[in-house]
């Protein structure tokens, strides 16, 4: 995954878009099922635009994820009458979701802590 | 450039760089046409469609990413489906090794039971390979236990168990989503239908007027080849296709040889017509792997980077 920013100072690093990818999906397939268009949209939309993706680099992760058995697709018609697949969270995801929160809530609060003026 | 010819370019891009199934294509084209739709309120088609590829990313990068995910047999299977299966397949692999026993090792009982139990280990291992190679074998076995429940119901019953329980297996199996499987994946599934009738040549014992046992080495040869174009499929390599060629004529000549025998066993001529039926659907289905495997192998020599995948 890639980062694209209007300014160059508003960019988000390689290696932290990266690592937030997981929990991203893990959290915005939480909410219940979706599929790729929608969930860069919602990325788009979480993050305020700062945070965006090289869009087709979203389905390799995906594939990932599904073959870590954290997540799971299916296809449904779409509203075009195209059949469209679909990805939702599986037991195993709620589980690395929950885990993946508790790493990131550490990591916020130590940063926090770090960055309060003495 | 229409808003078609650039997406059909765009695919072409991505399955010039690596095998992509069918599905995963499917699922970039639909991402494609939404960019394009939402970019197209707000610019010129050109642009629009030029802007779509570009957000959506390099193919040559994206296909190489997605090869490092997927395989060139398709989709992984989850733990819980391959797990089913095998539990599932376990009475087949009990027969195999029963029979095996019976027979002895060196036997086609005891080979066949040596590849049920390496294709099942693979399975529970995940390797995508297996999964093509077992749905293949099950539908051949279903096809060939249909046929025998409907022709003889009476006569062998256990048609009907089989029946079931391949059924069962094949469900967790089979590619359920349009596209699961990757050409190469569909071409390894129907060396399986090529190998069980080579195999079924083998079973049968044939005499000559004068009571000496007639050998038939061209099962042999038939049987040998399937296993041959089966590993050059799994390396992905074109010489694959040479073996699944020579199973095919080998299996026409399997036929062509148990054609005028006289078949002296219960219900002689139904299966007469049910064995030389499967020998010609296993000639026919080596034929077409044969010219998948030219098609869709990566090189001459082929790689091992996919066994362990």
């Amino acid at each position: 995954m890639r980062q694209r920013g209007s300014k160059e100072a508003e960019r988000i690093g390689k290696d932290l878009v990266a690592a937030s990818a997981t929990p991203l999906l893990l959290a915005i397939l939480h909410k219940g099922p979706s599929y790729g268009y929608a969930i860069i949209q919602e990325v788009r939309e979480l993050s305020g635009g700062e945070l965006e993706w090289s869009e087709g680099m979203l389905y390799p992760v995906l594939h990932r994820l599904e073959d870590q058995d954290l997540i799971e697709s299916y296809e449904e018609r779409g509203d075009t009458g195209r059949k469209r697949k679909y990805y939702r969270l599986r037991p195993d995801g709620r589980r690395a979701l929950a885990e993946e929160r508790r790493q990131w809530d550490v990591v916020s609060a130590a940063l926090t802590k770090a960055w309060r003026p003495a | 450039m229409t808003e078609d010819d650039a997406i059909t370019k765009y695919r072409e891009q991505l399955t010039a760089e690596a095998d992509l199934a069918r599905g995963d294509l499917d699922e970039i084209e639909d991402h494609l046409r939404n960019l394009y739709n939402e970019l197209r309120e707000r610019m010129p088609h050109g642009d629009a469609i030029a802007e779509a590829c570009r957000r959506l990313g390099d193919p040559r990068q994206l296909a190489r990413e997605h090869a490092r995910v997927r395989t060139p047999f398709g989709a992984r299977l989850s733990r819980r489906r391959a797990w089913s299966a095998a539990v599932l397949l376990v009475p087949m692999a009990v027969q195999a090794v029963v029979s095996a026993r019976h027979w002895g090792m060196a036997s086609p009982a005891g080979i066949e039971c040596g590849l049920v139990l390496f294709v099942m280990a693979a399975l529970v291992g995940r390797l995508t390979w297996a999964r093509p190679i077992i749905v293949g074998s099950l539908a051949a076995t279903l096809v060939w236990n249909l046929t025998v429940a409907l022709a003889m119901p009476i006569e062998m019953p256990h048609a009907t168990l089989f029946l079931v329980s391949n059924l069962g297996a094949l469900a967790f199996l089979v590619p359920w989503r349009r596209g699961e499987l990757t050409p190469a994946a569909i071409g390894l599934a129907l060396l399986a239908p090529a190998y069980s009738a080579a195999a079924s040549s083998l079973w049968f014992y044939a005499s000559s007027p004068d009571g000496v046992v007639v050998i038939n080495p061209i099962g042999f040869l038939a049987a040998l080849c399937v296993v041959l174009a089966g590993i050059g499929f799994v390396l992905r390599a074109r010489w694959g296709a040479i073996p699944a060629a020579i199973a095919a004529l080998s299996l026409v000549g399997v036929t062509n040889a148990f054609w005028p025998m006289d078949w002296r066993m219960p219900g002689g001529e139904a299966w007469r017509m049910l064995v030389l039926g499967n020998f010609m659907f296993g000639a026919a289905t080596a034929a077409i792997a044969a010219v998948v495997c030219w098609r869709t192998a990566r090189s001459k020599l082929g790689t091992l980077r996919h066994v362990l995948s």
